[in-house]
């Protein structure tokens, strides 16, 4: 009998340390206040979390500015204090960390809807993670917008709660080979090869995958095709495969280390084909930081083109703003991070409740004109797929250390230098 | 086939295979002498990379200066692991021993990871830069000195080995620990100097790499399956089979890499990696 | 008549405990993660019980077991994408792969020692990950997308977590259950006698080589089980995310902590350190930052130094001493 006591009371105590354990994991309810929880999902820790901690920044910002009074600033929502629609309601950003990983994008989805009870998310530049993140609001019925991943397929599944405002990577790849088309004609250029190089997620195959269809769309022909990890710590196979095909040009769809061992690399093997390009992510400070003076010549796709949108006094501005509270200024995933904050709080300001119906609703009628937003777009509106409808990418060139707009050539502003110098001619 | 890319695909081969054969040759020592696994292994060589990184950023010393000050520093953290941690574990069953550097490498690597976070960190404008150009062929000064590197200290490395008092009785060790004890050998002692080697090799290889590679706490995960391959090639236990697999293990990575996909490159690896387990799983130098 | 009370008094304490997690969902219905938490520590334990099978009992440390788990994913989704087949069916289909690949394997591997038999197994799984990501077959680096059925039972689909909670925890119990069985049939003391000593087995007549085999196949079967239903669960599966090395690693952390060759081990570590992981990354800094894996790292070292043979070892000492302390 005295057995069964102690055994009693050694299986009480088991069961009361799981749920323990357990219960810990249910975070305590807080009362209802004034605020508009939106639940924001990116690579905070992983080996891309300095795209998340410069989108931290910027959104903070963006909060910042729609919270409080800020007249002067041509943004939605930017003169009243919290969303008027709502009494004046506040944003409060909640953090999801994705680890850089879809599965964790999801659980931090889920954990955010359940628990947090967020009524929007927002998310999460990697387009592997975007889609499984938003799986979870799909089926719990909250709108996800999502301002910064570019794989078609995510506005192609006909979800009901997902909303993107950024353009898709058929864009920027089209963008691309209409750029070599035109340098045809301006220098008699006679390009025709073209190598690829992708990292190995959903974002990278993609990529590859619609460059080779606008090449062919265009007339130029792909001999070679190169899928890496972005973890590998040795390009040479890869650059030495390349170097030895020889294209005319090569374009690197892939994240910022693997962009910069590349040049490292091909500049190891003294091989440059006659243009290099790549993506915005080649605009983080780490590029130039590391590379120096052998990051010239390179071309960048990008959306949020420095010198362009300097033009604008609004980027401006706000630039100014983020340097003086951060030190450092807008790059182009952390410009579209912050577009898509006043995105959502506009939608959610004009459905003038939190019901996810009527937010929902509001986006189909979002319609942000040019002069309201940092980026030089013509405006934010959605088609029928949710997908953006304008929106297109120039292509920027690295002169001096500097990222100088040279396509469309209406919107140069300075010329291209063509050919990219070889090494030995640096 | 061309004869120029053939080539430039060998040197490539050898060039990183002399890192592989690095940190190859701590982890087979450690294997052979004590039969344990270490799977921290790639965790110290990130470790050894930041050390080499931290005093380049706060005290600019470039890595070929605060070599010897890595391998020192980390002479003393093997000493420190086989102390605090394996001393106890030198007669269990391989399972713990595996579970336990594995949870040194998940301490470790996690450690730096907090602390530095996972950016990607590079050493600008180190002492070796650039490349040399024999026709077309090309050769990263970084990589070919670390290839002289590890030359240097595998050959010191075996001739302790093959010649003084203390490398022979790690020798002994390594062949029969129960007859090197009745022989006088402390044991001990041993195993001490053996960690302290092993993690010194990986801190030389760690403080290279820094000179030509990334730096980043993840850095480790990807080194030390290849070392494994290398090593199980090699034959555990072995300082030359450690090199010859690094070796080889570089060029059928590069290789496989060239000539048929460069996405496939470490497939290779691991079925080479799995043959020879399959059919010489002594490896080509292994003793016992 | 002493055994039989025995069991008596310890089936009615599992009893008590079962109808505790059945009932459990019901005040969890407004939590979902909570009850997101719960699935994983099901489908872990059932991995980790896998694991224990050829780890713990025959002694052969696999790092394989996230590799069959993925082939069961893989094989159950490809049939429901391209041939609208119910993951009920699916899910022998990944099984009998799982099992077949074991088979192959195993007869190619079992033979190496210790160590070398663990490397071989990663260098297995690497090689595995990385066809996947280069197969377009089977979705390449896009990864497969489960059609969306909810909420339907003939494809295994919901949208309420619920439904997957008793399937997760249907098949904890069948693992825990099969160990059980093991662990008290004849196959389980070769499994153990080979795990102690082999050649003195191969002496005794056991036939090592059929019961390595044996215990390989079955802990590949259970792991592709628990593939399939995850796949279903996650409804997205990529090479990366589904072949991740960390996965197997959680699994022998998991008995190792708990207790190797033990019943309740896996369920003991399961129960603690996958909650300790998710609590852990939840509440420190903005998403974990890793400190769930430092825990998890001193948790071990701590339990290999001072208790080798687990928690449920720490456990029954625990109530040996208590019982002493009662009889003197």
């Amino acid at each position: 009998m005295k057995n069964l006591k102690k055994e009693i009371g050694v299986s009480i105590v088991l069961i009361l340390l799981s749920s323990v354990l357990l219960a810990g994991c249910i975070s305590e309810k807080e009362e209802e206040v004034k605020e508009i929880k939106i639940g924001c999902i990116w690579p905070l820790t992983g080996d891309l979390a300095a795209y998340g901690a410069a989108n931290k920044r910027a959104l903070e910002l963006a909060t910042d500015i729609i919270n409080n009074k800020y007249p002067d600033l041509n943004l939605p929502l930017a003169a009243s204090e919290g969303l008027p629609n709502l009494g004046g309601a506040k944003i409060k950003l909640v953090w999801g960390d994705s680890r850089g990983t879809p599965e964790e994008g999801r659980s931090a989805a889920e954990y955010l809807i359940t628990n947090e009870e967020v009524i929007a998310l927002l998310g999460c530049y990697q387009s592997a993670v975007t889609e499984t993140a938003s799986l979870p609001a799909e089926t719990y019925g909250i709108p996800f917008l999502n301002p910064d991943s570019s794989s078609p397929t995510l506005t192609e599944r006909g979800y009901k709660w997902f909303w993107r405002c950024t353009p898709k990577a058929i864009d920027w790849t089209r963008n691309a080979l209409e750029f070599y088309t035109d340098i045809n004609e301006k220098f008699d250029a006679n390009l025709h090869t073209y190598g690829i190089f992708n990292e190995d997620t959903l974002w990278g195959v993609e990529s590859g995958d619609w460059l080779e269809y606008w090449a062919d769309e265009f007339g130029f022909e792909v001999i070679e095709r190169v899928q890496y990890s972005h973890e590998t710590p040795d390009l040479s196979a890869e650059v030495l495969r390349m170097k030895q095909a020889n294209p005319d040009l090569v374009h690197i769809a892939g994240y910022i280390s693997d962009s910069i061992l590349y040049v490292k690399t091909m500049k190891e093997n003294n091989w440059l084909p006659k243009m290099v390009m790549s993506g915005e992510m080649i605009q983080m400070s780490d590029f130039l930081d590391t590379l120096g003076a052998d990051g010239n010549y390179f071309c960048l796709t990008i959306l949020f083109p420095q010198d362009l949108v300097t033009t604008k006094a609004l980027t401006v501005k706000l630039n100014e703003m983020m340097d003086e509270r951060y030190g450092k200024t807008f790059d182009d995933p952390s410009a579209r991070a912050f577009t898509g904050l006043f995105v959502l709080a506009d939608a959610i300001n004009r459905a003038g409740s939190t019901d996810p119906e009527k937010i929902n609703a509001a986006f189909a009628e979002t319609n942000i004109p040019g002069e309201k937003m940092i980026l030089p777009w013509t405006a934010i509106q959605f088609d029928e797929k949710h997908q953006l409808k304008a929106g297109g990418y120039v292509i920027q060139q690295i002169q001096n250390g500097e990222y100088y707009t040279v396509w469309p050539w209406e919107l140069a502003t300075r010329d291209i230098i063509w050919p990219m110098p070889s090494w030995d001619e640096r | 086939m061309d004869l120029v890319y053939l080539i430039q695909a060998i040197i490539n081969g050898i060039l990183i295979g002399g890192v592989y054969a690095l940190i190859a040759v701590g982890l087979s020592l450690i294997w052979g002498v004590m039969e344990i696994v270490n799977f921290a292994h790639g965790d110290y060589l990130m470790a050894a990379a930041f050390f080499s990184y931290i005093f380049w950023l706060y005290m600019g010393l470039d890595p070929l200066i605060s070599l010897p000050l890595v391998a020192i520093i980390f002479l003393f953290i093997g000493f420190g692991t086989q102390k605090f941690v394996m001393k106890r574990l030198m007669d269990s069953p391989t399972l713990i021993t595996i579970a336990a550097t594995f949870a040194l490498s998940l301490l470790i690597r996690y450690s730096f990871f907090v602390v530095f976070k996972p950016d990607y960190k590079a050493i600008r404008d180190p002492l070796l830069q650039g490349s040399l150009h024999i026709s077309s062929i090309s050769i990263p000064i970084a990589k070919m000195v670390t290839l002289l590197v590890v030359l240097v200290t595998v050959i010191l490395l075996f001739s302790f080995l093959k010649y003084t008092k203390k490398g022979k009785a790690i020798r002994a060790t390594a062949q029969d620990r129960e007859v090197a004890k009745s022989l006088g050998v402390n044991v001990e002692q041993i195993f001490l100097i053996t960690w302290g080697l092993g993690i010194a090799c990986v801190g030389i290889a760690g403080t290279m790499l820094s000179t030509f590679y990334y730096v980043f706490p993840l850095m480790g995960i990807t080194f030390v399956l290849i070392a494994f391959a290398s090593v199980t090639l090699g034959g555990f236990g072995s300082v030359h089979g450690a090199v010859f697999g690094g070796l080889v293990i570089g060029l059928i990575q590069q290789l496989g890499g060239a000539f048929v996909s460069p996405a496939l490159k470490d497939v290779f690896v691991f079925i080479v990696f799995i043959l020879v387990l399959m059919f010489k799983p002594m490896g080509f130098f292994g003793k016992y | 008549m002493k055994n039989r009370m025995d069991f008596f008094k310890k089936g009615k304490w599992l009893f008590l405990i079962l109808i505790a997690l059945l009932l459990l969902p019901n005040f969890l219905k407004d939590e979902p993660y909570v009850l997101h938490v719960c699935i994983m520590v099901f489908v872990y334990l059932s991995l980790a019980q896998a694991w224990n099978l050829i780890g713990g009992y025959a002694g052969q440390i696999s790092f394989a077991n996230h590799a069959f788990f993925a082939i069961g994913a893989y094989t159950s989704t490809m049939l429901l994408i391209y041939l609208n087949l119910t993951p009920w069916i699916g899910l022998f289909a990944g099984i009998a792969i799982a099992m077949c690949i074991a088979y192959l394997l195993g007869s190619q591997l079992l033979h190496l020692k210790g160590h070398y038999f663990a490397v071989a197994t990663i260098a297995f799984a690497e090689i595995l990950k990385l066809i996947f990501l280069n197969w377009r077959g089977v979705g390449a680096a896009y990864g497969l997308s489960l059609p969306l059925k909810m909420p339907s039972f003939y494809y295994l689909m919901w949208s309420s977590k619920l439904p997957y909670y008793y399937i997760f925890l249907l098949v904890a119990i069948i693992s825990t259950i099969l160990i059980y069985t093991i662990d008290r049939s004849k196959v389980g003391m070769y499994f153990m006698s080979i795990k102690q000593d082999e050649d003195g087995a191969e002496h005794k007549g056991i036939d090592t080589s059929y019961y390595k085999l044996l215990a390989f196949m079955i802990s590949a079967g259970i792991c592709a089980l628990v593939g399939t239903l995850y796949a279903q669960y996650i409804l997205y599966i990529c090479p990366r995310s589904c072949i991740d090395i960390m996965m197997s690693t959680k699994c022998i952390l998991i008995v190792l902590f708990g207790g190797l060759g033990t019943v309740a081990g896996p369920v003991l570590g399961a129960c603690i350190l996958i909650p300790l992981g998710e609590y852990t990354r939840i509440k420190l800094g903005g998403g974990g930052q890793g400190w769930d894996y430092i825990i998890y790292g001193l948790l071990i070292l701590v339990i290999i130094l001072y208790q080798p043979k687990g928690v449920y070892n720490i456990l029954r000492r625990y109530k040996k001493n208590v019982q002493k302390m009662f009889r003197s």
